[in-house]
């Protein structure tokens, strides 16, 4: 089992080598940099060429990359050519925002999906079912910009009782929250639906109810539980995108997470400050990717046998 | 995003409909003003005690601390609340005033004697004294973001603690304008000394201090109580950052922002139905324009390009794109500079646009590039210019680029025919400006356009002493422009704020500077 996981955290090596190095190559396929974004109008092309070669941007990209991937091992990813900020400082000020309204994402959508999944699950076919799927489909196929500026116009605009954006409250994050969730939610009912399906026909439910134990133990006692690894596996894939920040839900609420930072670094060619973002991002998904494989590992008899002699 | 936009328009339709049904008494869009008409100072009592903060939400984010190197006009205009420069523009009389120097006397073309203002405090406490002008100065000779700006400075002496004398490299007639740039606020050198660069660059002398910055979130302002020249109404400012334009028309009807800058063009006739709200708006400092690429065969034979500025119809992209919110620019200069004039220009005529092109050797046609960026403003202005041609023969082909590409591909100059551009057509002083768009290597001369004549016009024009002169020197070349068509300047978006009716005295920027310096709001 420690192999496992040993084995497990030294693929992230590897991992995040080579993301580093396609973002900072495909970053520097764009054609535009930093310099040409701050001073854009105040230098004159001889003088912004003067200051490239002075910052090294004229070396080869390899070299460049291994001075870049050197620092970075010191923990200095550089600073913004916008903000004036190191990197690090700009991300780690954002994260906690985008953590939040990631995990509460998650909670919103599996409080959607669970319900909906098993009561679709139980009435496979009937019109209760596809009226569920239905549901979920609404949720994922409306826009969430568009979804989000409805829920402040029924909840802040009209009603008067959540604050329509930014993150001073708690009471901030749950119009944002149920704008991802909603979003996330479709991709959960499927899998609770269909892991629920699988759970149903299996002689043990059956055996389960000749023994007389009631319908709702049995759908939630001993289907539900056998059903929940590949719901928590989704929902932590769901969950390690959420991570990078959504960049619609961010905009509508004004909510300062990552994924804004991401966006307008894009928008300014703050290309430290993308290159930065996109690797710590990847660092962090990649990160929770391995932990929901070390839990589904210790969850499921299947894995853990596989490397048990 | 842009599929996005109509839902917004949707969304934003009904919720404006929401509240008018809600609270209006049976005046739904009744006798709405137009929508153009708003004033920040017409009309307004200021009867009542004043906010204790006013929460604003502007374009962008506020972006750094770091004075001299940012090129961002919403960054500046937190400067101009927080700091003072050593003279001021009055946007009234349109030139410059005193401000941290109480007078300034003009001994040659290359010397200014500034006697600075005495009893001036920064923030910090330290006096403000010629040392301080100098170190600014001396500081921005050397800072990449405002070195330009100071190129002609040769040296700057103080005598005694309220006396500057600076010496010019070269005759710039530019010079004042160039100072009342917000880049080059006066810093403290004492707080440098005393408090470290991170600290020292925060103290300044104006209206208002900074207290806490929430990086991405909002950035809020105290009142500077000794302030010199009388302390502002509103005791706290809170800068609040709402990239969505619908997210923050929204907050202003909720009534947690108290006004924000540039809410959605298609919602602005139901802004002016709403009775909760008042629409100011003010011309941008942002010229549209399209620039001819005479790098490019056949945008190096001046008839083309000519026949393609008779065939665009700015009244067309101002109604189709800008919804009217917008006005027209015959000149390369921004109509709000001081030497802005008049021009004939080049008006929308299909039959001289033909003539032209048929006498350039194209009477049967051509296809050209018309390259820009994905802002949807700029594709559909784009789309306008394409219709507009095709009626001369010309087919365009629109080449959406991402910006950052965009500005590349301009720069080096390969690959477009023509390009649909917007640069921050304000300048300080009338020199900048066009120098930068029209002179040979110029940082935005986008049609890669080099003739010594327009180069040799554009320095004397910077050296000429006498007004009037100056004034027809720049007239010369706006007509000379004019005439070789490699650049065609199309339009001035109007700068567009709503304001809860609370809300007064959102002053007439400054070129791009918003001036927010005595913005109140009454209960």
């Amino acid at each position: 089992m420690h192999r496992y996981v040993f084995k497990r955290i030294l693929l992230l090596i590897p991992i995040m080598l080579a993301v580093s190095f396609v973002v900072y190559f495909i970053v520097d396929l764009a054609p535009g940099d930093d310099i040409d974004a701050i001073y854009g109008n105040e230098l004159t092309a001889e003088q912004k060429d003067e200051l490239r070669e002075e910052l090294g941007y004229n070396d080869p990209l390899v070299i460049r990359y291994a001075r870049y991937m050197g620092k970075l091992l010191t923990g200095d990813m550089g600073t913004s050519s916008f903000y004036h900020e190191p990197v690090m400082k700009l991300y780690f000020s954002k994260f906690p925002a985008t953590l939040n309204l990631a995990f509460w994402g998650i909670i919103v959508a599996l409080l959607i999906a669970i319900p909906l999944g098993i009561i679709a699950a139980v009435h496979q076919n009937t019109l209760i079912d596809s009226a569920s799927m239905i549901l979920g489909l609404l949720g994922m196929s409306m826009p969430n910009f568009w979804f989000g500026l409805m829920l402040i116009i029924l909840f802040s605009l009209t009603l008067g009782w959540l604050p329509s954006f930014g993150n001073e409250s708690w009471t901030s994050v749950i119009l944002p929250a149920v704008t991802v969730g909603v979003g996330q939610a479709a991709l959960l009912i499927r899998t609770t639906r269909s892991s629920m399906l699988e759970v149903i026909r299996q002689d043990y439910l059956r055996t389960v109810r000749a023994k007389g134990v009631n319908e709702r133990t049995v759908i939630y006692h001993h289907a539900l539980r056998n059903a929940l690894i590949p719901i928590i596996t989704a929902a932590g894939t769901q969950l390690g995108i959420a991570l990078g920040g959504s960049v619609v839900v961010e905009s509508v609420f004004a909510w300062p997470g990552v994924g804004k930072l991401t966006i307008d670094a894009f928008n300014t060619r703050d290309t430290t400050l993308v290159v930065g973002c996109l690797i710590l991002t990847t660092a962090f998904s990649s990160i929770l990717m391995m932990l929901i494989d070390i839990i589904y590992a210790f969850v499921d008899p299947r894995i853990k046998a596989r490397y048990m002699n | 995003m842009k599929k996005f936009a109509k839902l917004t328009a949707l969304s934003l339709s009904i919720a404006l409909l929401l509240t008018a049904c809600g609270k209006s008494g049976g005046n739904v869009g009744g006798s709405a003003s137009n929508p153009q008409s708003g004033n920040g100072s017409v009309g307004q009592n200021t009867a009542g005690t004043p906010k204790e903060m006013v929460v604003f939400s502007p374009r962008l984010d506020f972006q750094t601390m770091d004075v001299q190197n940012t090129p961002s006009i919403v960054t500046k205009s937190i400067y101009y609340l927080v700091y003072n420069t050593l003279v001021e523009k009055d946007v009234e009389t349109n030139t410059v005033v005193p401000a941290l120097a109480e007078s300034w006397t003009q001994d040659s073309g290359t010397e200014i004697t500034f006697t600075l203002r005495q009893g001036v405090k920064f923030h910090d406490g330290s006096d403000f004294t010629a040392a301080d002008v100098k170190f600014t100065y001396e500081k921005a000779m050397e800072s990449a973001g405002s070195a330009t700006k100071l190129a002609s400075l040769e040296r700057i002496d103080t005598e005694g603690d309220y006396t500057v004398k600076v010496t010019l490299k070269s005759v710039n007639m530019d010079f004042l304008d160039l100072l009342t740039d917000p880049s080059l606020s006066i810093m403290s050198k004492t707080a440098f000394e005393n408090l470290g660069e991170e600290k020292g660059i925060q103290q300044g002398t104006g209206p208002y201090k900074y207290t806490e910055w929430k990086q991405g979130s909002y950035l809020e302002l105290e009142a500077n109580e000794d302030y010199w020249d009388g302390a502002p109404v509103t005791p706290k400012l809170r800068v609040q950052y709402i990239s969505e334009n619908s997210s923050r028309l929204i907050a202003v009807q909720t009534g947690e922002l108290d006004f924000c800058q540039d809410p959605p063009g298609s919602e602005l006739p139901n802004i002016a139905a709403n009775k909760d709200l008042r629409l100011i708006t003010y011309p941008s400092a942002t010229v549209d324009f399209v620039a001819f690429n005479v790098n490019e065969a056949p945008m190096n034979n001046p008839d083309v390009r000519k026949a393609i500025a008779y065939a665009i119809n700015r009244q067309d992209i101002i109604d189709g794109v800008f919804l009217g919110n917008a006005i027209e620019l015959n000149n390369i200069m921004h109509s709000s500079n001081a030497y802005y004039s008049e021009i004939e220009g080049t008006e929308y005529n299909v039959e001289k646009a033909k003539e032209l092109l048929a006498k350039a050797g194209y009477a049967d046609g051509l296809t050209l590039t018309l390259a820009t960026n994905t802002t949807s403003d700029s594709q559909a202005a784009c789309t306008v210019i394409q219709a507009l041609l095709d009626e001369i023969g010309i087919t365009v082909k629109i080449d959406v680029m991402e910006n950052a590409t965009l500005t590349a591909t301009m720069s080096a100059g390969v690959g477009y025919h023509m390009c649909y551009s917007r640069w921050s057509g304000y300048a300080f002083g009338p020199d900048t400006g066009i120098r930068e768009m029209l002179y040979t290597g110029g940082s935005n001369n986008y049609a890669h356009y080099s003739d010594p004549k327009m180069d040799q016009m554009i320095d004397e024009a910077l050296t000429i002493e006498d007004n009037a002169e100056r004034m027809a020197a720049y007239k010369a070349i706006e007509e000379y422009s004019d005439e070789v068509m490699a650049v065609y300047p199309i339009l001035v978006e109007n700068y567009t704020f709503v304001a809860r009716k609370s809300v007064q005295n959102i002053l007439e920027p400054n070129g791009p500077i918003m001036n927010l310096r005595e913005v109140a709001a009454y209960d």
